[in-house]
């Protein structure tokens, strides 16, 4: 048998595709990976060159051991899709250094498609996508020259890679719209040591303005409706309502009281208390669909609460109305929401709940305790002392990204001494007094506002839109309170940069095009490029099984096998069909130049049939020989044919042996006799 | 106990092992009667869907199970990217069907002269393969004879030469069988090939074998002296070359440095007639007679002494030359094996 060789032309380029399909993962390789990536590149270069042996034995294994350590130390465990991604490329890396035969540099060809692909766990957008492909035309290419001989160019090898990219893209897209999507088959592993992005469930003073700072994108909303005003666009998210006088803190979810009174909803829709069916008439609902940046945590983001949950139970709904994902979110998720923006019914609390949500740390902030004893001495209402409250930091605080940093009694120095500070000092401050007033409170986080994308029917929330303010409860709901929109409206009404306008050193980096956003062209290609972004999330990075029934009920106006086989028929088929024609067409026999044609008319008619490669004087002289009677007819044509073979006036020998032809089959028709009867 | 249970106690008694074996023979036999109907002898062929077959080759296999993991990938974690990845290579691949057709499709092969051995040489046999000029079919083509070694080739320009070598090992005519072409062009995941049968044979003259006795008697009984001696040492001279003359006897030394071609001669190359004769090698069995007859032809067409063959039942009268040589080779190496003589 013989050992097929590495061709010493694709070995080249076989390099230049794999560092491009390793290039991605650098950034999240260990160290120790990169180093041993390192010496195989080198060492498999001079092998090529000639210079260095195979590595020995001690060598390979010294090398696996150094990945494998590198791996364990770099991501402290071997589940997870960084280190499974780790374990490939490693893998990749040492049968390029041992490869010696063509089946060995196929495997390399085929993990480079794994590593390739793998890149996409991490990110999806279009430029991850497009690169991806590029590596794929590269294996291609690669995998081409390994079958090519060993004179093959890599020019041509490209170009037919390229060409056969091309012509299998519709296919491609015709089986991406149909095959269906299964679901998960078995869990995979998450990534493990990604950046959370996006709102915590705890909220000490800063943390919201170290958000703000940033432009990135928390999510995309697309409403099946109209868009709300902007001042409806409150982003519910975390309850917080633990407090230890400098940070609020999510309740424990295994905190379950279950007592009377208490919603302990947190599966179904049916069991929360909304007001009556009268009372609810003017509560707005929504119907959208939010587009989840990965945030690596378990938190959606609804306008008020839901009111029906999703048939394959991503997510729940916690004891205090808000969303939690089962899983976090690790990459681009679709959720489909419908919710209603009104308080949340409950009645009653229970003693020992509603002792949770007055509960304070002792001895903290005595001046704002003592102050709101002082209001509540008055004999006010809830509602007014709440109204008190607002007025009075209406009046004299000042709204601003740099608050002054607040000592051991926060609430007390923001309110009586600083006042000047962020949405998360007016809740915290907020919720402290109306907790020492006697009223249930609890701060809410999540975000605020939105912008409007470029075809108005979608918004793109930041995390600069991250935002904290106030629940109470009064006549047994649980009411939204902003005393942020008390200090400034402007951000409640035009968002944070609208309020910062003469401010704009605060939004963080100098690159982040949001920083920009006055210039308009600028702001124009930012929100096109936005546009862009979010039809490929939705169309193609967010194509689930859901969406697939959908764009196939509306293409084929129905989902029966026979629809779907015969579109896949036509969508695949045809394409197929065409360069199968098309190639047929490019193997026809070239037409016979028209004296062979004349000849084999000649051929047929004498039943005489030419030998291989036998001259026409020859073969007419046979003809005479066989068929006398004729001689000089074959003569003649004899004559003709020479004549049309050697001479320029080619044309006029053709239209010659076709007149002396007529005029046989007229003769013959006439009723003498045809030329091959003896 | 479950019917299904007692399958087990069934394989006891039969062997599998032989059942399989012959089964897979069975189908290999139907599969080359099913070639044979389909793909029928000539001389030129053209590939085509008649005579071309396809199937994925072991690395398309590894291929699909490439893309059917990437498949799993981009299912479990609900990529859609990933799993449009996978989709992409199944369509090269059904792509690749079509490429790889098409690189041998519309070729043509034809086998040209074959020029008769000894047994115990090889015999080459020259196929021409042809394709549309410009075309750039025919890349990294594998060519070879059922049961020999292939020959790896790629056509340059619109057609190639190649030649396919079979050993011949007694004589008569060597049937090398089919013709076998395949190609993995261009991905190797692919392999498309064909068995052709070019009615492909070469002629095979018996093996010469000198022997101490030239076979015709000497008004004495004796052997002639010279014949004794026979070898370089009797060349006399040279004599230009004139077409039709053996080329067993030109000067290739000459030749070479440019005196055109020559013949040697050989000292009493103007002896007379000889006829050989097959009752000469009384008590030797027929092949061994046939090499014998076989040396004293060549060396007496080396020398350019005229002779008749006798061998049962044929004669083949006095003459001279490379044809006349060419029909005695011919008579020996078919001695017995045709019934009918082809002059």
């Amino acid at each position: 048998m013989l050992i097929e060789q590495i061709p010493r032309n694709s070995q080249l380029w076989l390099f230049f595709a794999l560092l491009w399909a390793l290039a991605p993962h650098t950034s999240h390789l260990p160290v120790w990976v990169l180093g041993a990536g390192a010496v195989i590149l080198i060492w498999r270069w001079q092998i090529y060159l000639g210079r260095w042996a195979m590595p020995g034995r001690l060598i390979k294994t010294l090398l696996v051991l150094v990945c494998a350590f590198g791996i364990w130390r770099g991501y402290g465990s071997w589940r997870g899709v960084e280190p499974m991604t780790g374990l490939l490329l490693v893998g990749m890396l040492l049968k390029l250094l041992e490869m010696r035969h063509r089946r060995d540099a196929l495997l390399v060809v085929f993990l480079g498609y794994f590593a390739a692909a793998a890149q996409l766990l991490f990110a999806q957008l279009i430029f991850e996508t497009l690169y991806c492909t590029l590596t794929f035309w590269w294996l291609l290419t690669a995998q081409q020259l390994l079958f090519s001989g060993p004179t093959a160019g890599v020019k041509p090898a490209l170009r037919r890679s390229g060409v056969m990219l091309l012509q299998a893209l519709p296919v491609m897209v015709a089986l991406f719209l149909v095959l269906p999507r299964t679901g998960p088959l078995w869990a995979m592993p998450m990534q493990n040591h990604a950046a959370r992005t996006g709102i915590s469930d705890s909220m000490s003073p800063g943390d919201v303005v170290d958000l703000t700072k940033s432009g990135k994108l928390a999510f995309r909303v697309n409403f099946d409706g109209a868009v709300p005003p902007p001042e409806a666009r409150y982003w519910r998210g975390i309850v917080l309502s633990e407090f230890d006088g400098r940070t609020w803190r999510a309740r424990n979810y295994d905190f379950n009281p279950g007592g009377r009174g208490v919603d302990r909803s947190n599966q179904a829709p049916s069991s929360w208390r909304l007001l009556p069916e009268a009372a609810r008439q003017g509560a707005p609902r929504y119907r959208y669909q939010v587009l989840m940046e990965p945030s690596h945590r378990t938190w959606l983001f609804t306008l008020g609460v839901p009111l029906s949950v999703e048939s394959n139970k991503r997510w729940s709904i916690t004891i205090d109305q808000t969303v939690r994902t089962l899983l976090p979110i690790a990459d681009r998720q679709r959720f489909e929401f419908y919710t209603v923006d009104m308080p949340v019914v409950a009645e009653q609390l229970h003693p020992f709940v509603q002792r949770h949500y007055l509960s304070l740390p002792p001895r903290v902030n005595p001046r704002t305790r003592a102050l709101a004893d002082q209001w509540r001495a008055t004999g006010l209402s809830k509602q007014a002392l709440i109204a008190r409250f607002e007025n009075m930091i209406q009046e004299r605080f000042i709204y601003t990204l740099q608050p002054p940093a607040l000592g051991e009694h926060s609430v007390d120095e923001f309110l009586f001494q600083t006042q000047q500070g962020f949405c998360e000092h007016f809740a915290s401050s907020f919720v402290f007094f109306a907790r020492a007033a006697g009223i249930p409170a609890r701060v809410v986080t999540g975000y605020q506002g939105g912008e409007l994308g470029l075809a108005g029917d979608y918004l793109l929330v930041h995390q600069m839109d991250a935002h904290a303010w106030a629940e109470v409860w009064i006549n047994g709901e649980w009411l939204r309170v902003d005393p942020t929109a008390a200090v400034a409206p402007s951000r409640i009404r035009s968002g944070l940069r609208a309020a910062m306008q003469n401010n704009a050193d605060l939004l963080g980096d100098p690159l982040s095009l949001m920083r920009y956003s006055h210039i308009n062209w600028l702001n124009q290609a930012r929100l096109q490029w936005e546009e862009v972004n979010y039809r490929w999330q939705s169309m193609v990075v967010g194509f689930d099984g859901d969406r697939q029934s959908a764009v196939l009920e509306k293409l084929l106006g129905g989902m029966e096998p026979w629809r779907i086989g015969v579109f896949l028929l036509l969508a695949a088929g045809a394409p197929l069909a065409l360069l199968a024609l098309w190639l047929a067409w490019c193997n026809r026999s070239e037409p016979l130049p028209p004296l062979l044609r004349l000849l084999r008319r000649i051929e047929r008619k004498t039943g005489i049939e030419r030998a291989p490669g036998e001259p026409v004087g020859q073969y007419f002289a046979r003809v005479e020989r066989l068929l006398p009677e004729q001689t000089r007819l074959w003569q003649q044509f004899s004559a003709l044919f020479e004549r049309g073979l050697y001479d320029d006036k080619n044309a006029e020998a053709v239209r010659l042996i076709k007149a002396q032809l007529a005029r046989i089959k007229r003769q013959s028709a006439g009723g003498e006799k045809p030329i091959n009867s003896p | 106990m479950a019917a299904w249970l007692r399958w087990p106690r069934f394989f006891n008694y039969v062997d599998v092992g032989f059942m399989l074996s012959a089964f897979s023979a069975a189908l290999q036999r139907r599969f080359r009667n099913w070639v044979n109907r389909r793909i029928r002898p000539a001389r030129t062929v053209t590939l085509g869907q008649r005579n071309l077959f396809i199937f994925p080759s072991a690395s398309g296999w590894a291929y699909i199970f490439t893309l059917l993991l990437l498949w799993v990938l981009g299912t479990n974690y609900e990529n859609s990217l990933i799993l449009g990845l996978a989709f992409l290579l199944l369509s090269v691949f059904v792509v690749a069907i079509l490429h790889t057709y098409h690189n041998l499709a519309a070729l043509r092969l034809t086998l040209g002269e074959v020029k008769p051995v000894f047994v115990g040489e090889r015999a080459a046999f020259r196929v021409r393969i042809q394709c549309k000029a410009g075309s750039g079919k025919g890349q990294v083509l594998n060519v070879g004879w059922r049961n020999e070694p292939c020959i790896s080739l790629s056509l340059t320009g619109d057609e190639q030469d190649v030649e396919l070598w079979a050993q011949s090992d007694r004589r008569g005519w060597l049937h090398p069988g089919r013709l076998k072409l395949e190609s993995v062009f261009p991905l190797g995941i692919l392999r498309c090939w064909t068995w052709l049968d070019l009615d492909a044979k070469a002629l095979v003259y018996p093996r010469p074998i000198a022997s101490e006795q030239a076979p015709w008697a000497d008004a004495e009984g004796e052997l002639d002296a010279h014949f004794q001696r026979a070898g370089s040492d009797d060349f006399v001279g040279l004599e230009s070359y004139q077409p039709g003359q053996s080329l067993r006897r030109i000067a290739w030394k000459q030749f070479a440095r440019g005196q055109g071609l020559m013949l040697k001669q050989f000292a009493q190359s103007e002896g007379q007639a000889q006829a050989l004769d097959w009752h000469f090698f009384e008590g030797m069995d027929t092949e061994n007679r046939l090499s014998r007859l076989c040396h004293w032809v060549l060396y007496l067409d080396q020398r350019g002494l005229p002779f008749s063959l006798a061998l049962p039942g044929q004669v083949i009268p006095m003459g001279q030359g490379d044809s006349h040589r060419d029909r005695c080779l011919t008579r020996l190496a078919l001695y017995g094996l045709e019934t009918r003589s082809a002059d």
